[in-house]
């Protein structure tokens, strides 16, 4: 046994701009195990719920995450609207579905360029983020916000979109795909992408469900499980199916990402072209009492939101469980027998968003 | 289309670039753009309502001074504060508030004029 060294990575790292720390214990160039801890950046979010006016926890949630922005404040009205059996208008559920999706794609393409950019690959880097300028122009014309949608709304959603732009938004991501397919083309067909990554990272199924992983991380791993199966919002009334993976190392979540765009646009195109006419927000009286869990899909994975009202303006518990606070176990499995030079691809794989773990 | 990398930088080595020349080339702003609140301070009867609705506490309207004032940097864009005003005075613009180099100047006060339109109404001075 040769001497073992502890080196620490992050909280500042040049590859991941959030602050993750994580004792590396090796042993020459090996990994043997990874300690992590986390705490840097948490913002107290769970208590502003006491003092915050449950609709206007709304904007709150929306800012837990800066990508998944949307998402986060779809999973809060809808728990909310469950509590006050709410019946969301028809037309609300596919646009929620349609910004949803938009977001999904952006976030893939950022993690693309992420990982582009940690595998030393610049230009691939900047090709997927000029594609992702392209999915926030249409965010912005769609919702009026680029990162921050501030469209939804408990009973359904503040604003509505009209046939013409849906009908731009529909040409604007034929464009967006034809020019995914190439950047898609260059992280499955590489041959120096593919000698850099292929094998590193393993995750094996039994591990990845028995560590309870969730997102793209667990569909590589050979687990068929999203949470928008449950059909939330219109996803019931969609027809797509998971995109699974068995590789169950860093080329197959590469892969299940890259095929989560196509899928995502083919949502968006679904939810356009069913999307009903009709008012899109009913209104909502008086205040909530009741207790429910929601579960929504993440770019990075489910979400888990428990929030228990007490019939006051005021929630009496917001808890929220991140997809990468799920993703932290699984992630120190998959460390130990790893070279140190492969430890940023692997973390990045997971595509770890720390500020919302420490909401 | 599927050239691969060599073929994408070729291409984008043809191409002129994807970012626009800032601030020479300005990109028009989308219609449903959330820029910053405008303020017709003259239609205002200083009722709060405003204030009330405002998640984040931005808006101070003060009945007695008449004045209705705007932080900017608390304000998150929602558009709640325009959905309550039954005479709509603040509106959405699409063009961004102008930057600003200490925290005090991102609070904007305006004033109503002693009778209401007969002069021009407008930022009338930052607080
Ligand atoms: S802006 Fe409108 S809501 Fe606000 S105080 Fe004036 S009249 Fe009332
Ligand atoms: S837009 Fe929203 S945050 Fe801004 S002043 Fe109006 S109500 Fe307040």
């Amino acid at each position: 046994m040769g001497t073992r060294t502890v080196i620490p990575f992050g909280p500042q790292h040049p590859v991941l701009p959030e602050p993750v720390h994580l004792d590396l214990v090796m042993e020459d160039e090996k990994i043997v195990e990874a300690i992590p801890s986390l705490g840097y950046v948490h913002r107290g979010l769970e208590k502003l719920a006491a003092k915050k006016d449950f609709n206007d926890m709304v904007f709150v949630s929306e800012r837990i995450c800066g990508i998944c922005s949307f998402i986060h404040s779809m999973a809060y009205s809808t728990a909310i609207e469950n509590i006050m059996k709410v019946e969301v208008p028809e037309r609300a559920q596919y646009l929620r579905v349609m910004w949803a999706e938009m977001s999904r794609v952006h976030s893939h393409l950022l993690w693309l360029g992420l990982a582009a950019d940690a595998l030393g690959y610049e230009s691939l880097f900047m090709h997927s983020w000029r594609v992702r300028e392209k999915v926030l122009d249409v965010i912005e014309e769609t919702s009026g916000g680029r990162v921050i949608f501030g469209t939804c709304k408990i009973g359904g959603v503040r604003r509505d979109v009209d046939a013409a732009t849906l009908d731009k938004t529909l040409k604007m991501f034929d464009d967006i795909e034809v020019e995914c397919q190439e950047i898609v083309h260059v992280f499955a067909g590489d041959p120096s992408v593919h000698k850099r990554v292929a094998g590193v990272g393993i995750l094996s199924k039994d591990d990845a469900y028995a560590l309870g992983a969730v997102g793209p991380v667990l569909r590589a791993s050979g687990v068929t499980w999203d949470a928008r199966k449950l059909g939330y919002a219109a996803y019931g009334k969609l027809e797509w199916e998971p995109v699974v993976e068995t590789g169950c190392d860093v080329p197959a979540r590469v892969l299940v990402r890259a095929k989560e765009i196509f899928q995502s646009i083919g949502l968006i195109r679904q939810a356009i072209k069913k999307m009903p006419k009709g008012p899109v927000e009913v209104r909502v009286t008086g205040n909530p009492n009741g207790e429910t869990i929601m579960r929504v899909e993440q770019p990075r994975g489910e979400l888990v939101y428990h929030i228990q009202a007490n019939g006051t303006k005021n929630l009496a518990r917001f808890r929220v469980r991140t997809p990468t606070f799920a993703n932290i176990p699984p992630l120190v499995k998959m460390l130990p027998g790893c070279e140190l030079a492969d430890v940023p691809i692997i973390v990045l794989s997971i595509d770890p968003c720390i500020s919302c773990t420490e909401r | 289309m599927k050239l691969g990398m060599p073929g994408m930088v070729l291409r984008s080595a043809a191409k002129k670039p994807a970012t626009r020349r800032f601030p020479a080339e300005i990109r028009p702003a989308y219609s449903a753009t959330r820029g910053h609140v405008a303020m017709d301070i003259a239609k205002c009867n200083f009722c709060t309502l405003c204030q009330l609705r405002c998640p984040t506490g931005a808006i101070v309207v003060n009945k007695q001074e008449k004045t209705w004032q705007i932080d900017r940097m608390r304000c998150i864009l929602c558009t709640a504060c325009v959905g309550a005003c039954t005479r709509k005075c603040p509106t959405m613009e699409t063009s961004y508030a102008p930057p600003v180099g200490e925290r005090r100047e991102s609070l904007v006060r305006f004033t109503q004029a002693a009778v209401p339109g007969t002069s021009p109404a407008g930022e009338a001075g930052r607080a």
